[in-house]
This record gives C-alpha cells, sequence and structure tokens, in this order.
C-alpha cells in the first residue's frame, strides 16, 4: 500500500472520505470541486450499490470515485506537465468509459461520447469552440442523471478535472471555424 | 402489501408499497414524462427522461422503476430535473435523423411529443452520429431503420419477454450500441415471426411495418384491374380510433363507404372467409376427433403463430389444421369462385386485405399461397392475395385522399363475400375463434339448437383460458392463448404430454388476438385492448346470423362451387401444409 508505490491502496470499507482521501493523498480541495461531495457528504463513504425491487439503484460508490481520481491525479503527476496532461489522459478516461458503457442510459451513452468528441477536438485543435462551463456542465448532468456508477462516476470526475485543472483546457488552441460539440 | 405515504410536489400520497414514483405521481394528478417506459412491458430506466429529485439522494432517480418509499419527499420539476430532462433529449436528438416531416410515424412519435413537452427548441450538441446505418427492409413485413433507434429497448422486452422470440437484441457497447438480429443477421434470417408487436411499442420508427399503399393506388389506377377488398374482423373496431372516435368503437360501415370512395370494384369481408374457415376447420376437427387423428388440435389463422411453430417446434406441425387462414381463403375463393361467377378474368382480379397484422404481409408471399393459380393452370395469376395493408396503412390511404372518416354516411359489404356472422366477427379478440367453432361443432355433432351461444370462459385477456364442453356425450376440453410466451407454454406441456386430453386449442400470436395486433393503431395497451374487444362483442351480438353455418352466402358457396367441406376442391383452394424453418 502506498501512494509512492503506484499501487491501489486498500481503503477499509467503514473509512470516511476525509481518511481515504488522506490515505490516497488527495487534497481536501479537490473533493470541494464535486458538487454535492461536501461535508455533509461524507457519511456516504464506503456506500455501496443498494439493489432495490424495482430498480438497480445506483447510489454511487465515492470510494471508487475517489480511487478512480487518485489513478487520474497520478498519472497526471508522474507526468510533469500537468496542465496538457490532464486533458489527454481526461481523454483516455472518456475512451474507456465508452468502451465500457453497456449503451442503454442515454447520459452515458451519448453524454460520455459527447464529452469525448468535445476533449478530443480540443485536443485535436478542431473544436470550433470551448467553453469548460460547457463541459463541466454536461459532467455534472452526467453525473447526477446516469442508470449506473459508470456514467455517474465518469460524469463527476469530469467535473471535477474541469475544475481543477481548467487552465490547462484553456490553453489549447480553438479552431474559429472547426465543426464540433 | 402495506402502504407507503409519501410526498410528491407538495402533494401527500398514500400507495401500495412496491409502487413506483411514477404511477403515486399519477395518482395526484402529476404525468412524470417517459419514453422508454411501457407499462407490463419496458421498466429499465434507461432513458432518464422520468427522473425525479428526492430529498436526501445525492443523484436523480428515474421514477419508472424507483419504489416509493416511507417519508419520500418527491420533486418532479425543479430547475434540475427540468435541465436534465432536457439534456437527455437533446442528446438523443443529436443522434437522431431530422426527417419529422417525412418520417412514416411524424404526428404520432413519441420522441417528437416529448420534445414538444418539453419545449426543447434547439439542440446545442453535435458530434458523430448513426446515420451511415443501413435499412433492413429483407421482410416482407417490416422495416428496421436503425438511424432512428433511440435503444429505449421496448421492442427487445416485447420480443423476449411477450413473444419469446428473441430475434433481435442490445449489441455493442457505449456509442457503438445498437438494436438489431444477432451476428448483424438480417430479419429476413432469424426467427422472427413478423408478428410487428416490436413496431407497436417503437417509440419513433425504427421498426414500422413495410407500406405497401403505393401498389394499391397502382392497382385502383388500372382500368385493366377488377380490385377487391377484404377488412379483416379486428379492424372495424380499431380504424376509428385513428379519427378521434374511443377505442373499440365500431365503424364497419364507414369502412365500407371509405373504400367505395377510394375506388374499390368490390368491398368483401373476410369475415366471409372465416365463416368459411369455421366449416373446413370445424370438420377438421370432427374428422380427427371420430378418426382418431392427431389431438389436440391447434389453430392455424395467425400467421405469426404459425411461424413460430415452423421454427421452435417443427415436430408438432401435425397438430396444426391444415386450414388456411381467412385471408388466404378469401384470395383463392376471390380468384376462383367470385372470378366465375362474374365472369372475370381471375388474372384482372387484384385482391387487397385491410389486417391487423404484419405478419399477413409475410403469409400472402408464401410461396405456396397461389391457389388460385395452380386451380386455373394460369401462371398470370400471381398471388392470392396481392397486397396486405395494414390497419395503419389503411388510415393513412384514407387520410391521404381527403375523406371525412368521422361524417361518412355507413355502406354496406357487397355480396356474395361480404357476407358473415357474429361468429365470424369474433375471431378478431383471442378466443373468438374458439368459441366460433363451439357454435358451430355443438349444433353439427348434436343435431340441436344452441341456445346459448356466448362461451364466456374463453374470453377476455387472460393469458391461458380453458374450458370443458360438453357435446354429445363427449367432453371437449379445449384452450385458449395468446401471446408466443402463453403460447410456448402451451408447447411445452404438448411436449411433454401434458395435453393428450385436450381436443382443440387456439393459438393467437399477439396479446388480445388480432385486436392487438402489430398493424393496429398505436398506441395498443391493455386498456385500449379491453375496449376494442369489447366492440368486437357488441358487433358480434348485433349481428343476424351468429354461428358460421348459418351464413347464406357460405351455404350458397359450397352448393355452387365447392360441394362439401373438406371436399376435393376444398383441400386445393383452402388447405395448405407448412414448412419445418428450425
Amino acid at each position: 500500500m502506498g501512494v509512492s508505490s503506484g499501487v491501489l491502496p486498500q481503503v477499509p470499507p467503514e473509512a470516511s472520505v476525509a481518511g481515504t482521501a488522506a490515505l490516497l493523498g488527495i487534497e481536501t480541495p479537490v473533493l470541494c470541486c464535486i458538487k454535492g461531495v461536501d461535508r455533509a457528504g461524507t457519511d456516504r463513504a464506503g456506500v455501496v450499490a443498494v439493489v432495490h425491487p424495482l430498480q438497480e439503484k445506483a447510489d454511487v460508490s465515492y470510494r471508487g470515485l475517489l480511487l478512480v481520481n487518485w489513478v487520474l491525479r497520478e498519472l497526471v503527476r508522474r507526468c510533469g506537465n500537468q496542465d496538457v496532461f490532464s486533458v489527454e489522459v481526461l481523454r483516455h478516461f472518456l475512451e474507456l468509459v465508452q468502451e465500457a458503457s453497456c449503451g442503454r442510459c442515454i447520459p452515458c451513452r451519448l453524454g460520455t461520447r459527447r464529452m469525448l468528441e468535445y476533449v478530443s477536438g480540443l485536443v485535436r485543435g478542431t473544436a470550433v469552440r470551448f467553453s469548460p462551463d460547457e463541459l463541466a456542465a454536461m459532467a455534472r448532468f452526467v453525473g447526477v442523471s446516469s442508470r449506473c456508477d459508470l456514467g455517474r462516476i465518469a460524469g463527476k470526475l469530469v467535473a471535477n478535472t474541469v475544475c481543477c485543472y481548467r487552465r490547462a483546457f484553456e490553453r489549447y488552441p480553438v479552431q474559429e471555424a472547426a465543426l464540433g460539440f | 402489501m402495506g402502504k407507503v405515504s409519501l410526498q410528491i410536489d407538495g402533494q401527500p400520497v398514500t400507495v401500495e408499497a412496491g409502487t413506483s414514483i411514477l404511477d403515486a405521481a399519477a395518482q395526484v394528478g402529476i404525468k412524470i414524462p417517459t419514453l422508454c417506459y411501457l407499462e407490463e412491458i419496458n421498466k429499465v430506466g434507461a432513458c432518464r427522461i422520468c427522473v425525479v429529485e428526492v430529498e436526501g439522494e445525492k443523484d436523480l432517480v428515474a421514477a419508472c422503476n424507483t419504489p416509493a418509499e416511507d417519508g419520500m419527499v418527491v420533486h418532479t420539476n425543479t430547475p434540475a430535473v427540468r435541465a436534465s430532462r432536457r439534456t437527455t433529449l437533446e442528446l438523443i436528438l443529436s443522434d437522431h435523423p431530422a426527417e419529422c416531416l417525412t418520417c412514416v410515424r411524424n404526428g404520432n412519435c413519441e420522441l417528437q411529443a416529448l420534445a414538444s413537452q418539453l419545449n426543447v427548441r434547439t439542440v446545442r450538441f453535435g458530434g458523430a452520429t448513426h446515420a451511415g446505418l443501413p435499412r433492413d427492409d429483407s421482410t416482407p413485413a417490416l422495416v428496421r431503420d436503425p438511424r432512428k433507434c433511440i435503444l429505449c429497448g421496448r421492442c427487445v422486452s416485447v420480443c423476449n419477454n411477450i413473444q419469446a422470440v428473441g430475434a433481435i437484441e442490445l449489441q455493442g457497447l457505449g456509442f457503438e450500441a445498437f438494436i438489431g438480429p444477432p451476428a448483424n443477421l438480417e430479419l429476413a434470417a432469424t426467427s422472427c415471426v413478423q408478428c410487428g408487436q416490436c413496431a407497436l411499442v417503437c417509440p419513433t420508427a425504427a421498426i414500422a411495418e413495410k407500406d405497401d399503399i403505393d401498389k394499391v393506388w397502382a392497382a385502383l389506377a388500372d382500368p385493366q384491374k377488377h380490385v377487391v377488398v377484404q377488412t379483416a374482423p379486428a379492424t372495424r373496431v380499431t380504424v376509428g380510433e385513428e379519427f378521434g372516435l374511443t377505442p373499440g368503437t365500431p365503424v364497419t360501415g364507414k369502412m365500407v363507404a371509405a373504400f367505395r370512395r377510394l375506388g374499390f370494384d368490390a368491398v368483401f369481408d373476410t369475415n366471409f372467409a372465416a365463416d368459411l374457415t369455421i366449416m373446413e376447420e370445424g370438420s377438421e376437427l370432427i374428422e380427427r376427433v371420430k378418426n382418431g387423428g392427431v389431438l389436440p388440435q391447434f389453430t392455424s389463422c395467425c400467421p405469426g403463430w404459425i411461424k413460430y411453430v415452423e421454427h421452435f417446434y417443427p415436430a408438432f406441425l401435425p397438430h396444426i389444421s391444415s386450414c388456411k387462414s381467412p385471408q388466404q381463403m378469401f384470395g383463392a375463393v376471390a380468384k376462383t369462385y367470385y372470378a366465375q361467377k362474374i365472369g372475370i378474368d381471375p388474372a384482372d382480379i387484384f385482391v387487397v386485405s385491410v389486417m391487423p397484422c404484419t405478419a399477413k404481409k409475410f403469409e400472402a408471399e408464401r410461396p405456396e399461397m397461389n391457389a388460385a393459380s395452380t386451380y386455373w393452370n394460369n401462371p398470370r395469376i400471381h398471388r392470392d392475395v396481392d397486397a396486405v395493408l395494414t390497419s395503419r396503412e389503411l388510415v393513412r390511404m384514407i387520410k391521404q385522399a381527403g375523406i371525412d372518416f368521422a361524417d361518412l354516411p355507413p355502406d354496406e359489404y357487397d355480396k356474395p363475400l361480404g357476407v358473415s356472422t357474429g361468429a365470424a366477427a369474433i375471431f378478431g379478440a383471442t378466443g373468438g375463434v374458439l368459441e366460433a367453432a363451439l357454435r358451430t361443432a355443438y349444433e353439427l355433432l348434436t343435431g340441436k339448437t344452441l341456445e346459448k351461444v356466448d362461451f364466456h370462459e374463453v374470453r377476455g385477456l387472460k393469458g391461458v383460458k380453458e374450458a370443458v364442453v360438453p357435446v354429445n356425450g363427449t367432453e371437449l376440453k379445449v384452450m385458449v392463448v395468446h401471446g408466443l410466451n402463453n403460447a410456448r407454454y402451451a408447447m411445452e406441456k404438448l411436449k411433454a404430454g401434458a395435453l393428450k386430453d385436450y381436443h382443440f386449442i387456439e393459438v393467437m400470436c399477439c396479446p388480445g388476438g388480432c385486436i392487438g395486433g402489430g398493424g393496429q393503431p398505436i398506441p395498443t395497451d391493455t386498456p385500449v385492448r379491453h375496449r376494442r374487444i369489447e366492440g368486437i362483442y357488441q358487433v358480434d351480438a348485433a349481428m343476424k346470423y351468429r354461428k358460421s353455418h348459418e351464413n347464406p352466402a357460405i351455404k350458397e358457396l359450397y352448393e355452387e362451387f365447392l360441394e362439401k367441406p373438406l371436399g376435393h376442391k376444398s383441400h386445393t383452394l383452402l388447405h395448405t401444409q407448412y414448412t419445418p424453418r428450425g
């Protein structure tokens, strides 16, 4: 276990968000960027999916979110060039989400796809315009409206990344006449 | 089950535990918008249009499949909810062809209606689409247009759970996910029975009936053609819905009048052929019972059911009556008896069927359905039935012709193929064929008059109905099933040897029978099915004759042409064989 080793740490199920975050070396401001996860939300650490009689009720596993978040942060940190690489990492993450999405739920299937296209367009330099706020709005929508943890975690994580690395997104050149999001 | 009390938009409501938020909201007059949800069919919560806010929950929840809980406080119309619904809809529209004006579902599309309801006037998003996906028009009955598919999953659910066919499934992941036959097969290459239940539940036009309207217009415009039309029993209680009438309202006379205005040379009734079916199928049953034939005998009126057996239970095809369906009997009689009677070259007769069913299009194209051509030894006579229109297509034709249907004065069918009985009328509802057969079989076997013609035990929407009818010392054991999942239940029992003492089993492919057919007006749901069935029995009760063997035109047909049920001409024209498909 340990952040420096790059191995995912084992988090006890009863661990609080604050405790887990500390274990993972994640600063509190990062968490505050996630809408809905503030001090009032700390008691949801360790929450697992609850299966309701009528629904696979999709409470987000915030512990899982923290772990994914940690992986991304680690990758960005190790790259050195945080501003640029955070956008690249996000692109790869969204590709991964698309590959894993079952395709049933619209926020996940189409929402993460449009976000992927948005971020890809930015990286390729083909985005017609770019507003981090629009991306964050879409991400928050995906984060609260998706059917299962995949979409919900993805949305929250993108919103978090835009919030923390806003400058990185703004450094990409935006084409005037290109088509895109 | 206990009760739970909650608050929805400030209104207190108490419901049975397990009730969804959607249903609880409906009880206090709050209609939460839905898209993928379909009662009794689909409650997967995939589209996320019905999301609501629940106090204490960090994320939005789908109202259609989240159970109401005690003390829950629900908000269905907050800025967050409205924004989420709108974004979801815009995302769908960003990958949906904007072809509303030319779409077959224009004016009756749930996506279109939802965009209007949610006041979506622009689509902020662009990007990749599925515009390049090809249409699948490989079957004679259905057209799949995957570009218009929103992956709601209703069709998959109805095909798997209600019809037990499983011809289509959700495949792929993420944006590449799509619904279609496995292994990229065309629909025609699958075990799809072409019942059209998928088209009936599709919220858009991703699956729709194949349109044969132009074929019929062309025949009507051809002076060489004598164009006759036959109308299936179930169409007369459904077509009016599309013109603002209450579901189940009988519009037989108006429909006949509309056909005359459309230019048909003769307007006939499939009910005539339904009476003929009873004569043949009833006689076949009596013969099987008397001579130790294969029992139980299954009905053969429904082409979806026939194809289902051919695919899934080919070893049991000898149990199926050899009688053609009324549609095909009509076609064969029209191009032989009727042609001869009025002195027209049968090759010039063009038979149009108006059916509640998409599978009838497939049936009409079966290679063996060319009895008239064989009878006259004339290859110029092509099919016994030349074109099949669903109820929905007929409505479109009437609208296209500018006919004010609601105000049409009623008219009467032409003779002789327009004369029918109440027994034929009830073919349109589940249990109807069996009831009609019982009315005739009883009198033929006992020689006595059946005073009470209504067999209530085989009526209604229960999936499997059974009855024992004493007839001339024999206890006739019968069963009625509708919906292919129920048919599968009957077939599995047959396979297990549990139906040995049964005599006659009616199977209708579609839930509710033909009144719920895949070609009927949309929406077709359970309350609508109930009303249509009521309409069918109203038609029956109002008829002068209520037993098929009393039909004077049928008597005349046997006297002048066929000679007797199961006779040589009957076998040539009215009976068929089946194809094991595996």
